[in-house]
């Protein structure tokens, strides 16, 4: 019964189609011998079939967009040429998820990245209104301002000033700042290595090379004392100066 | 009296007494003593008030005949650095601790010995009041450009720090004495003050980005605005503007013209005259300011009101005065500065502002023959600003008229 009903449709398939109505047919003969008759169907892009395979929907819709590299081969394509685009797009992701790009293998003017330019259109024409300006950083000092002191971009054309805030503004860090840091820094230093050499004296039998090493650091608090005379006082300094005599003297022994 | 010559090498010599003096001693001994000596040494030289500096300047710089320097050493002094001893000093006491030289980033002279805070003020004064370049500068004092541009930067640094005191909007008290040498000198009652604007002329490289700083004399220039009292001290600076903005647009970026317009400042009482005119608190300006309710211009040649514009530009010319003795007394602000840094240069221009008002504070008096003999701003014209406001207008009616009736 259902061979019978299957037999049937088949047949009136092969006749619609101008198909031998026998079931052993040479293909290969009637392809080369009758091209013409053959009218394959037009078949309408069919959602769900794309629906049904993701990956091979996202790399159609991936090529779409972007240049994928002369090796890359979508798997749901045959025909080559219809993808081929001819400039490449700007991708525009978006956080909904509603916004699916049609799953036709056909490029068309995907709606997204169009939605997406309204923004982009904006952006354009302030950067043109500013292209018109000149752009000049000034440093500015108003003593009817409480900080004195600050940062301005200045945006000219012709007679109009315009003023902006500068981009990625920092405080203005003096030299002088830098100068008080790199002082501080140096007195740390010193206390670092001061600490050093006092412990040092501790096992200072412990060989040479500990006694070349609390040589060494005292050469160079030759050069530091005087910051740590001038900031701690004569009495600290005198004190300071006791522990690292005597392990000079130890090392000397 | 001949200088006496107490040169640099009396501080050496002094270490080899001592360290010849501890040639009996042991070793380690001598070893610490010499050391601390030469710290002591180094100290004292560097924490004490130095004059040597100024007896070796001096004698160096001595007046030859036919030349401008004054015989007279306190009078050669103030050529020199603008200043007497006594503001010298001051200054000194003021920059100390930012200029007191410690190792390993303090500067030392050819001899190796640190620089003096005097030594430094002293050659940082001379570059800003000579506007010589930094090599001669340095040729005067012994030390290298390199170090005359340090010590200079560094000197600013310092003074723009801790001498704002020096440069303030007054509080009522003060105001209220400015207000009456106004009135007592130029019968403008609650005038506060007189407004100008001068330009810094440099030269920068040709290039795009440059063009911004070409005013319309074709200069590369930067603006300063300030605002003066009665004696040509300087209450309120602006500056970093580039040179080609306009007067009133360099107005209305400033911070005295939004409290201005806030009502924040010249916000006192208004004086209520005999003749029942309403005069609020304003200052002077000239031409090309616009006319606003706190800020008088004067009349145009076609309205003028008799008499006013004599008396208004008599008190708009101690803003012009200002200007005359800050560009002449410091000479770096009227030489066209080569390649200047844009972030430095207001720097530089309010630190030459506030040593104008400690002369003024300190009651230094600048000589007529350090201002400049011309205008501060040679070359530009002033160019009339149509801005009008009417209340504006209508107080400096109310002035024309309170000027009319005291006559």
């Amino acid at each position: 019964m259902l061979s019978s009903k299957s037999s049937n449709w088949l047949h009136r398939l092969r006749a619609s189609r101008g198909f031998p109505d026998s079931d052993h047919i040479d293909l290969d003969h009637f392809l080369s011998s009758s091209p013409h008759q053959i009218h394959p169907p037009k078949t309408p892009p069919l959602p769900h079939h794309h629906k049904s395979n993701d990956n091979g929907s996202i790399s159609d819709l991936l090529s779409d967009l972007f240049h994928m590299g002369a090796d890359f081969q979508p798997k749901s394509r045959t025909k080559k040429a219809s993808r081929k685009q001819h400039c490449s797009k700007i991708c525009h992701l978006s956080t909904n998820s509603d916004a699916r790009v049609s799953p036709s293998p056909l490029p068309s003017p995907l709606p997204l990245p169009l939605a997406a330019s309204s923004n982009h259109v904006v952006e354009e024409e302030d950067a043109k209104a500013l292209s018109a300006y000149s752009q000049t950083e000034v440093t500015v000092i108003d003593t009817s301002v409480p900080c004195w002191k600050f940062e301005k971009v200045l945006y000219r054309s012709k007679n109009v000033w315009k003023l902006g805030e500068k981009k990625g503004k920092a405080l203005i860090t003096t030299d002088r700042n830098k100068r008080l840091m790199n002082d501080n820094l140096h007195k740390n230093k010193f206390k670092k290595k001061f600490k050093l050499c006092t412990n040092s004296s501790k096992f200072n039998n412990q060989g040479h090379d500990q006694g070349k090493m609390v040589v060494a650091n005292e050469k160079k608090r030759d050069h530091c004392s005087q910051v740590r005379e001038k900031s701690f006082g004569k009495k600290q300094k005198e004190e300071d100066s006791t522990p690292l005599f005597k392990v000079l003297s130890k090392v000397g022994k | 009296m001949p200088p006496k010559k107490l040169n640099h090498d009396f501080a050496p010599k002094k270490i080899k007494i001592k360290k010849d003096s501890k040639i009996k001693l042991k070793k380690k001994k001598k070893k610490k003593s010499s050391t601390s000596n030469a710290a002591a040494v180094n100290g004292t030289e560097n924490r004490g008030v130095d004059s040597e500096w100024w007896i070796l300047f001096w004698d160096k710089n001595s007046p030859i005949p036919g030349s401008m320097v004054p015989q007279d050493e306190e009078e050669g002094f103030k050529y020199f650095f603008r200043v007497s001893k006594k503001t010298f000093e001051y200054i000194c006491s003021l920059v100390r601790e930012d200029l007191i030289s410690r190792p390993p980033s303090g500067l030392i002279n050819i001899e190796g010995r640190l620089l003096s805070v005097e030594k430094q003020v002293a050659i940082a004064l001379r570059r800003l009041a000579s506007g010589e370049s930094q090599v001669s500068v340095g040729a005067s004092f012994g030390v290298g450009q390199s170090t005359v541009s340090q010590v200079t930067w560094r000197f600013i640094e310092a003074m723009e720090e801790r001498g704002r005191h020096h440069l303030k909007w007054p509080d009522h008290d003060n105001l209220q004495k400015i207000k009456s040498e106004f009135e007592k000198s130029f019968n403008l009652p609650n005038c506060c003050g007189a407004i100008d604007a001068t330009h810094i002329v440099m030269t920068l490289p040709a290039v795009q980005t440059s063009d911004d700083w070409c005013d319309q004399v074709k200069n590369y220039s930067m603006l300063v605005q300030g605002i003066v009292d009665d004696k040509s001290r300087f209450l309120d600076i602006v500056t970093g503007w580039p040179g080609g903005m306009t007067i009133p647009k360099l107005l209305k970026f400033s911070g005295f013209y939004k409290l201005c317009e806030s009502g924040e400042r010249l916000n006192g009482n208004p004086r209520l005259l005999s003749d029942d005119l309403d005069i609020r608190e304003f200052i002077v300006g000239g031409a090309n300011y616009p006319l606003l309710p706190w800020l008088i211009t004067p009349y145009s040649e076609s309205d003028e009101m008799p008499g006013f514009n004599t008396v208004h530009e008599a008190a708009r010319s101690l803003a012009v005065r200002a200007f005359s003795q800050l560009k002449g007394s410091w000479r770096i602000l009227n030489k066209v500065m080569w390649r200047p840094d844009k972030q430095k240069l207001p720097s530089i221009i309010v630190v030459c502002c506030l040593l104008h008002n400690i002369i003024i504070d300190c009651g230094d008096c600048i000589k007529p023959d350090v201002s400049l003999s011309c205008h501060h701003d040679l070359g530009y014209v002033e160019q009339w600003c149509k801005q009008v406001d009417p209340v504006g207008r209508k107080m400096r009616d109310n002035l024309a008229k309170h000027l009319e009736n005291n006559k």
